[in-house]
């Protein structure tokens, strides 16, 4: 209808900013030096400790934050294929930011290094049981096939093939949508309609194999087959709650404030719901498989989740995610006055970002702290600190990446519907 | 209607105005339309066009649809009722007409909601779906057959290429000249009062075909109700054979494949393993006796278990020189059980012991006699009973010995042990006097002394008809019960046995101070 009109009207408006300030990398310095410096603190403080346990404690962190930020990345990687695929229109003006910060993914590439040759390489179990040994799930122990598998240098010869295939594929979709910004009159978007069928193929079979490798091998004897759909619906709430969040902070900044209307943010708070759903679908029926038919190597993973001490209840690991990720964010997100108030929408992601660690928590955290609640300060600040570290590198990595950049593709061919969106 | 009536002179129709119809030229001339009339203070606008317009339900100022919330209740009663209708059939159980059923599901809870929650979903979905698209049907009036809207030629190309307003009839500041006026100022095109037309009553071909469906939707059910009520001589029709005919053995059954070398479709315990309560490592409490010499716990438990409670617990011949100096009499017992136990009504020591009904083991037995020498023969071939309760002795054991011993034991030796319980008087009401053998009263002869043990292993394994020089025991007519009734169970009924005894042979002085003074009242 009124594309042509509403476009150039936007392209004369001035009243907002559209580009990030190069001025971004001079923040860069700063937040890797806190991150790296809490990391590598945390690292030593752990291992000069008398607790024996404080060094598998850091690994389980370290794995939580860097299986953390990697979903943030397929998130939005996974968003910005299905934008291709759908041939979506709507969400043109959010594609830009979800593509910054599907970039870095290369990064968590080096972050999960640090894990290969840390502690896989080196022959320590504190993480892997199988990668150390003598242990009783030392990779001598294991069945044939898993020994194949678990395999340390197939294991993280497949990680890297996933690294590369994620970077590959977050590399191809943002370079092209960038040198449509400085394109004239060809589209060079338009390829990627196509290349996102086999994209979204590859990109599901990877994701769906990292996640058995990085979380389900904590414990070689335990396996189910739905678990990287329950990741990747993880990662989705992931990248809809951060979206959410990001796109309030910087319209508070005077950024976008324009180009994204309440429309757009209406539709991220539909995603969330959706996902937040989604995700309660997924975890549910892997559950209640497990649950229902009780076969001791498969229920052995709730046992400690679910079932209290005493067998009579669900354990306050498993309560605690029902309610508050899915009972709670379900009926918080369901009107749609709560998904169009920009207030609503940021409480309800950083919400969600919170629980979304707690759900990783929940997967990777060992069997004794899930079976009471037995928390030190020594814990809770391992935890939190070599989250907030690995976050300060990743945020350092997606700023260095947006500086000086366009935040929404300026030249798209689909700019203009996306721009007059309205729900209905 | 017969023709002897005349028809009455039909009244010409007169058509009745339902609105004011106007035409616009595209969509956006549409919503600026619906937007400037409904500033001239009309209320009652409807828009038709021939797709979904972005704007024009703010232009038309459409009131919010309820249908949302009333789509929220339908959810939440399809949540409440799933969780109930569960609940009622799975886990409630009553007296009442058409009572849920709480059926044991090899052991698993009757109430468990994780496998719940699968059926509550659905039925939320159900209950929600439902009640969007019957309640979206409903708000919209529909199904409406006929509209008047339809018969102007002009309006029929809302589905093609042309965009109205209708300002209808009911609204208060309705007059046709005035809003014809209106819309005409605001740019409509064609401008138009709608007249309703005379509704003519539905053809009778519509009602015969309906008939004759609803009949034919009968015909289905009839089969199915003579099915249900008459026989066949053909087999069932197999849909799922492979559910009726399972590739499994069932249990206590022999297989011919040579799946397993003995036979067997049931698997023994693995050598040197005990299965999960089978456990028995306390002689008194299992066996009411403790086993003596180089025979273990064990291998007389298992005499007892094969051998089918008539083979002799002790085969051993030390156990008997052993024996021998082991002596205590009945008095002894008495004395020393008297003094350990807190009960008063535990005090006395007596034999359960009896005979059974069973026919067809009268004739290999003289039963009638049995309990008579078993009480003669020396103590010092007999086991070395249990003198005391291997079990709590309190009044809940009391209770369920009082019931258990109402169950399994009056039934021949009567309620108050008399033997002379209902089987035994339908024995005598037939006259079979000389082929039965009255069951045993507790109360008679030595069975009041006897130790707590030889009346837990008589109703074990039977009773002891006499004891042999080996140190086993000849059983008599009474059958064991120990495959009825629990370790606990046959303890429990022991210590109530020793009540009932009591009753027969109790003085004041075995009361207190103020139970003799609630008698006396």
């Amino acid at each position: 209808m009124a594309h042509t009109t509403s476009l150039d009207s936007w392209i004369n408006d001035t009243s907002e900013r559209r580009r990030a300030s190069p001025d971004l990398k001079s923040s860069v310095g700063i937040l890797s030096l806190v991150g790296i410096a809490l990391v590598v603190g945390i690292f030593f403080f752990c291992r000069s400790s008398a607790n024996t346990e404080a060094q598998p404690m850091f690994w389980r962190a370290y794995l939580i934050a860097c299986c953390y930020v990697s979903s943030l990345s397929l998130g939005a990687l996974f968003f910005v294929i299905v934008q291709y695929l759908a041939a979506a229109r709507w969400g043109v003006v959010l594609r830009r930011l979800a593509e910054i910060i599907s970039m870095g993914i290369g990064f968590c590439g080096l972050l999960f290094a640090v894990i290969w040759f840390g502690s896989i390489l080196a022959g320590s179990g504190d993480l892997y049981p199988w990668a150390g040994s003598g242990g009783p799930m030392s990779l001598d122990r294991l069945p044939e096939p898993k020994q194949i598998w678990l395999n340390p240098p197939f294991f993280i010869g497949r990680q890297v093939f996933y690294f590369v295939v994620w970077f590959f594929l977050a590399r191809m979709f943002y370079s092209r949508s960038v040198a449509q910004d400085r394109a004239t009159d060809n589209d060079t978007v338009a390829p990627l309609l196509w290349h996102s069928g086999w994209s979204m193929f590859v990109f599901a079979m990877t994701i769906n194999f990292a996640a058995m490798d990085w979380m389900m091998t904590l414990n070689p004897t335990w396996f189910s087959t739905i678990f990287g759909v329950y990741f990747f619906a993880g990662s989705a709430v992931g990248i809809f709650a951060l979206l959410g969040v990001l796109i309030t902070r910087l319209q508070a900044r005077d950024i976008l404030t324009h180009t994204i209307t309440v429309e757009h943010r209406h539709d991220i708070g539909k995603l969330l719901f959706g996902f937040v759903f989604f995700w309660g679908y997924i975890a549910f029926s892997q559950f209640l498989l497990i649950w229902y038919a009780s076969i001791p190597e498969e229920v052995q993973w709730y046992a400690v989740r679910h079932i209290e001490p005493t067998n009579t209840g669900i354990g306050w690991a498993t309560g605690l995610l029902f309610l508050f990720h899915l009972i709670i964010p379900f009926l918080g997100l369901l009107s749609r006055v709560v998904r169009r108030n920009k207030t609503a929408l940021t409480f309800w992601g950083v919400y969600m970002l919170v629980m979304h660690w707690f759900d990783l928590y929940y997967i990777i955290a060992p069997d004794a702290e899930l079976n009471e609640w037995n928390y030190d300060f020594a814990t809770i600040a391992t935890y939190a600190g070599v989250m907030v570290g690995v976050g300060c590198l990743y945020v350092a990595v997606l700023l260095y990446i947006a500086a000086g950049n366009w935040l929404v593709p300026v030249r798209d061919p689909r700019l203009a519907a996306s721009l007059s969106f309205e729900n209905h | 209607m017969s023709d002897h009536q005349p028809k009455p002179e039909p009244t010409p129709y007169e058509p009745q105005v339902i609105g004011v119809l106007a035409e616009f030229s595209g969509p956006e001339e549409l919503v600026a339309g619906a937007r400037a009339i409904r500033e001239k203070g009309y209320r009652r606008v409807e828009a038709f066009s021939p797709f979904p317009i972005h704007g024009i339900d703010e232009a038309l100022a459409a009131p919010k649809p309820i249908l949302p919330w009333v789509v929220l209740g339908a959810g939440l009663t399809g949540c409440a009722v799933a969780v109930l209708i569960q609940w009622y059939m799975n886990a409630y159980e009553a007296p009442i007409p058409f009572s849920g059923y709480d059926y044991n599901i090899s052991g698993k809870p009757s109430w468990s909601l994780p496998a719940n929650i699968p059926v509550t979903f659905e039925l939320i979905i159900l209950f929600s779906a439902f009640t969007a698209f019957l309640g979206m049907i409903a708000f919209n009036q529909l199904p409406k057959l006929s509209n008047p809207l339809l018969r102007n030629e002009r309006f029929l190309r809302a589905t093609d290429n042309k965009f109205f307003l209708l300002v209808e009839a009911d609204d208060p500041q309705f007059a046709t000249d005035s809003l014809t006026g209106a819309f005409q100022s605001i740019g409509a095109g064609h401008v138009e009062p709608v007249y309703d037309q005379p509704t003519k009553p539905l053809p009778g071909v519509f009602l015969l075909v309906g008939g004759v469906l609803a009949v034919a939707a009968l015909v289905p059910l009839g089969l199915i109700a003579m099915s249900r009520d008459t026989t066949s001589t053909t087999p069932r029709l197999s849909i799922w054979w492979d559910m009726d005919y399972q590739p499994k053995y069932k249990a206590q059954t022999t297989i011919e494949t040579s799946l397993f070398p003995d036979g067997r479709s049931m698997r023994l315990p693995v050598e040197g393993t005990v299965a999960r309560g089978g456990l028995r490592d306390n002689p008194a409490l299992y066996l009411g006796y403790i086993p003596k010499g180089e025979e273990t716990f064990e291998t007389s438990f298992r005499l007892q278990e094969e051998g089918a409670g008539d083979q002799p617990p002790e085969s051993t011949e030390e156990s008997t020189a052993e024996e021998s100096s082991s002596e205590e009499t009945p008095a002894e017992e008495t004395t020393a059980e008297s003094s350990d136990e807190s009960t008063p009504e535990d005090t006395s020591t007596e034999d359960a012991e009896a005979s059974t009904d069973d026919a067809a083991e009268d004739s290999t037995d003289e039963s009638a006699t049995d309990a008579a020498p078993a009480a003669e023969t020396p103590a010092a071939s007999q086991p070395d009973w249990v003198t005391e309760f291997p079990i709590p002795v309190n009044m809940d054991t009391m209770k369920r010995g009082q019931q258990r011993y109402n169950i399994y034991c009056s039934v021949c030796h009567g309620r108050a042990g008399d033997g002379d319980g209902l089987v035994h008087q339908r024995a005598l009401e037939l006259n079979q006097l000389t082929t039965w053998s009255p069951p045993t009263s507790i109360h008679q002869g030595e069975i009041p002394n006897y130790p707590v043990g030889r009346l837990y292993d008589t109703i074990t394994n039977g009773n002891a008809a006499g004891f042999l020089e080996n140190g086993g025991i000849k059983r008599g007519r009474m059958a064991g019960y120990k495959a009825q009734i629990s370790v606990e169970d046959r303890w429990a009924i022991v210590l109530y046995v020793k009540a009932l005894q009591k009753t027969r042979n109790a003085s004041p002085d075995d009361l207190t101070e103020a139970e003799l003074n609630s008698l006396k009242k």
